[in-house]
């Protein structure tokens, strides 16, 4: 399982850093969140049944809500999960429309419900299917399926408001 | 895949740093490490036999303590043993006079089971007689008067056919 493990951690250990900051909204309180996830996991000797994936997402998403809880909610944390446009293309390519676009949409899926985030962040970026994030969330994967097309709507008209 | 879809993949996620995966990293390596001691448990040294071990043909360490076992359990039934053996040969030395007093008593018996039987055959007074005499000789008479309604004469009763058994009791203890 060890094994097993590792190669999650290879594949997604982006994707489950932003799950766990889309939870906790801090980046170190989301780094703190994936690393007690896998303390946790290592601790098991039997593989769980099913998708060991979803299982994984679960263990962080746990873990991010533990974090949270223990946190004393002095300054408000909100740290977006995505990377900037201005940040990562510099202040020359601010002029690109599509760029302006994606920062703005990333604002909005920012602003979105922290449930609409999560499986945003699990479907888009962690590639799993609506059963398995299901099962991370705990609701079938129809409800899952549902809220995400409902998020998609939501934010196209955001994005055609705003355009 | 909508646009939109495609849009939000184009998004770049905030990248954590390397000291969470310096952390997992360690947590899956420690891991590692603990599970290769849990499944090769020969590969530490406390386990392992020493050449010299080996070489004589001693036993693991492991059977020691049921080679312990083994004698202990044998030493305990040497004891019992020697204690059956020691009791039966106190009880073949103890004193004679109490087997002569038992081989008196079933002398005794029998022959006043015999006795009682020709005094008056088909009778029953034998048999009742020597049932009350287990008791005392006292309640035997008393027994015999209530019984048969006659009087038991004192002075005659050594010299009474019916009595013969009061003969045999006078012959043997005068």
């Amino acid at each position: 399982m060890r094994g097993e493990l590792e190669q999650l951690y290879c594949q997604h250990r982006q994707t489950l850093f932003s799950l766990a900051l889309t939870v906790t909204g801090c980046a170190g309180l989301a780094e703190d969140a994936v690393h007690e996830a896998f303390v946790r996991l290592c601790r098991q000797q039997v593989r769980p049944e099913g998708s060991l994936s979803a299982y994984v997402f679960s263990a962080v998403r746990n873990a991010a809500i533990d974090c949270r809880r223990k946190q004393v909610r002095q300054q408000n944390l909100a740290e977006s999960v995505f990377v900037r446009t201005a940040d990562r293309r510099g202040d020359a390519a601010n002029s690109d429309e599509s760029s302006e676009q994606l920062s703005r949409l990333s604002i909005l899926i920012d602003a979105l419900r922290e449930s609409a985030r999560e499986i945003i962040v699990m479907k888009t970026f962690g590639n799993l299917t609506f059963d398995e994030i299901g099962q991370v969330l705990g609701t079938p994967g129809a409800t899952v399926a549902t809220r995400y097309r409902r998020a998609l709507i939501k934010l196209e008209e955001q994005l055609r408001r705003d355009a | 895949m909508s646009d939109l879809e495609s849009q939000i993949r184009e998004l770049i996620l905030r990248a954590p740093s390397e000291v969470m995966d310096q952390r997992v990293q360690s947590v899956l390596m420690a891991t590692d490490a603990a599970g290769a001691v849990v499944r090769k448990p020969e590969s530490m040294p406390g386990c392992r036999l020493t050449g010299s071990e080996l070489s004589d043909g001693a036993e693991p360490a492991e059977s020691r303590p049921r080679l312990r076992r083994d004698i202990a359990a044998t030493v305990v039934c040497l004891i019992a043993a020697a204690s059956l053996l020691i009791g039966i040969a106190i009880g073949r030395g103890l004193p004679t006079s109490t087997r002569n007093a038992d081989a008196a008593q079933a002398a005794f018996s029998e022959s006043f089971a015999v006795s009682a039987g020709e005094i008056q055959p088909g009778s029953g007074d034998a048999s009742q007689i020597a049932e009350s005499v287990s008791l005392s000789l006292r309640d035997a008479v008393v027994n015999w008067e209530q019984q048969t309604g006659q009087i038991f004469n004192v002075a005659t009763h050594v010299h009474d056919r019916r009595f013969n058994m009061c003969r045999e009791c006078h012959r043997i203890g005068g």
